[in-house]
């Protein structure tokens, strides 16, 4: 449907057109409209002509190519997430472990504790025995 | 920009720049596949264009540029008026002699405008383009937009009325 006008207003519009003042709706009425000025026939064929319609369910084709990258990226995104998460359950695990006693810490315990026990084994070395049976040793010895 | 404002405000503007691609491109699959492909870049910068004042301005200059990018990768020469008017050639399967006289003559007409002037009209008459828009595409004011609309329209009609010879 286009505005209705008379031959009148339909000239008025012609010379509104040529200044390029008129709106998109008030060219479609013009050029394809009841009144419409004889001078404009053939470019109104032209333009009908040449008009390119876009194919139909363009818009939808496109929004469902969309859709389809926001899952792609949404389940990379999750992929990426579990990823994630995975490796933060394994660093801590391997952080907690650690946290308990390294290995350097447990041989430095077990020098000292070995070391302990020599100095001992030299202690009764230098003692004498007094008395000794199976189940009692006496020392006599020196602090 | 939320999905459904891109859907509202974007995604109906793929039916606007589609025909201003065949003519860039010369035909519609490579058409389509632009449109397609401008669209998913203007969803990948949603949230930067948001704000834009003029969003169909910016989606047309875009689809200019990306048709542009796409024919010089294909080393085709952009002559204006050439690659606006090769739908003409898509649509040249009319039987109608008289119709056929009518847009051969037209499009020589065209070809002797000023390259500006070519495109402006084209946009107007034939895809029907606001002035704003055209304006973002040719990177002009909309006054100028205006003042060389009106000069194609002025030339076409004279000439027109040369060959036709309205009373």
């Amino acid at each position: 449907m286009y505005i209705a006008m008379n031959k009148e207003e339909s000239k008025k519009l012609l010379e509104k057109y040529l200044n390029a003042k008129t709106s998109i709706s008030e060219e479609e009425a013009l050029l394809y409209g009841e009144n419409r000025p004889p001078e404009l026939k053939p470019w109104s064929q032209f333009i009908k002509r040449e008009s390119v319609k876009p194919p139909e369910g363009l818009k939808d084709t496109i929004w469902e190519v969309i859709e389809k990258r926001k899952r792609r990226k949404q389940q990379f995104f999750y992929g990426l997430s579990g990823m994630a998460a995975s490796l933060i359950l394994i660093l801590t695990f391997v952080l907690n472990s650690k946290s308990e006693m390294g290995y350097a810490e447990k041989e430095a315990l077990l020098n000292e504790t070995l070391a302990m026990f020599n100095h001992q084994e030299q202690a009764i070395s230098e003692q004498n025995i007094i008395f000794e049976d199976d189940t009692v040793v006496i020392y006599l010895g020196q602090e | 920009m939320k999905t459904k404002e891109f859907k509202d405000t974007i995604m109906p503007l793929s039916e606007r720049i589609y025909p201003m691609a065949v003519r860039m491109l010369g035909n519609t699959s490579d058409a389509e596949d632009a449109v397609q492909e401008i669209m998913v870049k203007l969803w990948d910068r949603r949230k930067k264009i948001a704000n834009h004042p003029n969003i169909p301005g910016y989606v047309f200059l875009t689809t200019k540029n990306y048709c542009l990018d796409i024919l010089k990768k294909k080393r085709i020469k952009t002559d204006a008026i050439d690659f606006q008017l090769k739908s003409l050639k898509i649509n040249a399967v009319h039987n109608d002699i008289e119709l056929e006289e009518l847009t051969r003559i037209i499009k020589a007409l065209l070809k002797n405008l000023p390259d500006q002037q070519q495109e402006v009209m084209i946009m107007r008459d034939l895809d029907g383009l606001e002035f704003d828009e055209i304006a973002s595409v040719m990177q002009l004011k909309i006054e100028h937009v205006r003042v060389l609309l009106s000069r194609a329209r002025k030339q076409i009609g004279i000439k027109l009325r040369n060959v036709y010879s309205y009373e």
